[in-house]
């Protein structure tokens, strides 16, 4: 196998990996996409150690972790103006949701249920929806997730419990529609 | 429903949330990105040389160039020496050619041509005489 299909197979090995953390930390695919863009450029210019090391899964989120924290360190006001566009823009439409809804069985109730619940993720603030998503989905520790982001433990645990806080709400919302 | 059941259910739901898939786009984007990277990397002009490589060349240039403008206002004793005998050589061959053989290398060019051919033709008709018994 060459090079290049070697590279291509572990793209395709990978890219659910790293979009998915990408995307739980920005909030938003078209940064991901970019991210986890520039994640595999790494990869690519160090292929040969990383290729085939069986380090490569963990090497690839710390990667993608730390390159997110930069991108939202650099671009956070202008993310949010963004944000707060793309808030008003997704919500479903009520009689759209209320059709679908009635109609739904328990299967149809379940994905909506799931989308809404990663919509209402992705649409935390940066310093809620960031150590929420180190903490659930990176397993990354509160004293680890302090030091990533360069605030104290406690603050770390106040904005992940208000993350939850607006999550529930969400899940609360949801189960009035049943 | 308490807090606590809250809580716990929040967990599960989080758990249980399916991983977001990489856009199609993703693979081909990051491909064309590596072939970029390669063609980039493969560009061999001198602005793409390492900056410590670069400053050696320009280094060696002027060096080589400073030598060439020492040489040419004041070279060697010796080397003009060298350059006079090389000179008075050509002359002499120079004078050697026009005098005493382009006047006569047209006729010595035919004759050569004529010989050849005279050889050939002897070789053919003794050939033809012997019967071939020459080539066996």
């Amino acid at each position: 196998m060459s090079d290049a299909a070697r590279f291509e197979a572990f793209v395709r090995e990978y890219q659910d990996m790293v979009f998915a953390t990408a995307v739980r930390l920005l909030g938003r695919e078209a940064d991901a996409e970019d991210v986890a863009q520039t994640v595999f450029m790494r990869a690519f210019e160090r292929f040969t150690d990383i290729g085939a090391s069986p380090s490569a899964a963990g090497w690839l989120k710390t990667v993608t972790t730390n390159l997110c924290l930069n991108h939202l360190s650099r671009y956070r006001a202008r993310w949010r103006f963004f944000s707060e566009m793309e808030t008003a823009r997704d919500e479903p439409a009520l009689s759209a949701r209320l059709a679908l809804m009635a109609a739904a069985p328990a299967e149809l109730e379940r994905a909506e249920r799931t989308e809404r619940l990663e919509r209402a993720l992705r649409q935390l603030p940066d310093h809620q929806r960031v150590p929420l998503v180190l903490l659930h989905f990176e397993d990354m520790s509160y004293q680890a997730i302090a030091e990533a982001l360069r605030v104290s433990v406690a603050k770390v645990r106040s904005d992940i419990h208000r993350g939850r806080e607006a999550l529930k709400k969400e899940l609360t919302i949801t189960d009035g529609f049943r | 429903m308490d807090s606590g059941d809250l809580d716990e259910r929040l967990d599960g739901e989080l758990r249980r949330l399916p991983r977001p898939r990489a856009p199609r786009s993703l693979l081909p984007r990051v491909l064309a990105a590596t072939v970029d990277h390669e063609l980039a990397a493969s560009a061999t002009g001198w602005f793409t040389w390492p900056l410590r490589w670069r400053i050696t060349s320009l280094t060696a240039l002027m060096a080589v160039a400073a030598a060439a403008w020492m040489f040419l206002t004041a070279p060697p004793q010796g080397v003009a020496n060298a350059v006079q005998n090389a000179g008075e050589i050509a002359t002499v061959v120079r004078a050697f050619w026009e005098v005493m053989l382009q006047p006569v290398v047209t006729y010595l060019f035919v004759l050569g041509i004529s010989l050849t051919l005279a050889c050939a033709l002897a070789w053919a008709a003794l050939d033809v005489a012997l019967g071939g018994a020459s080539q066996q």
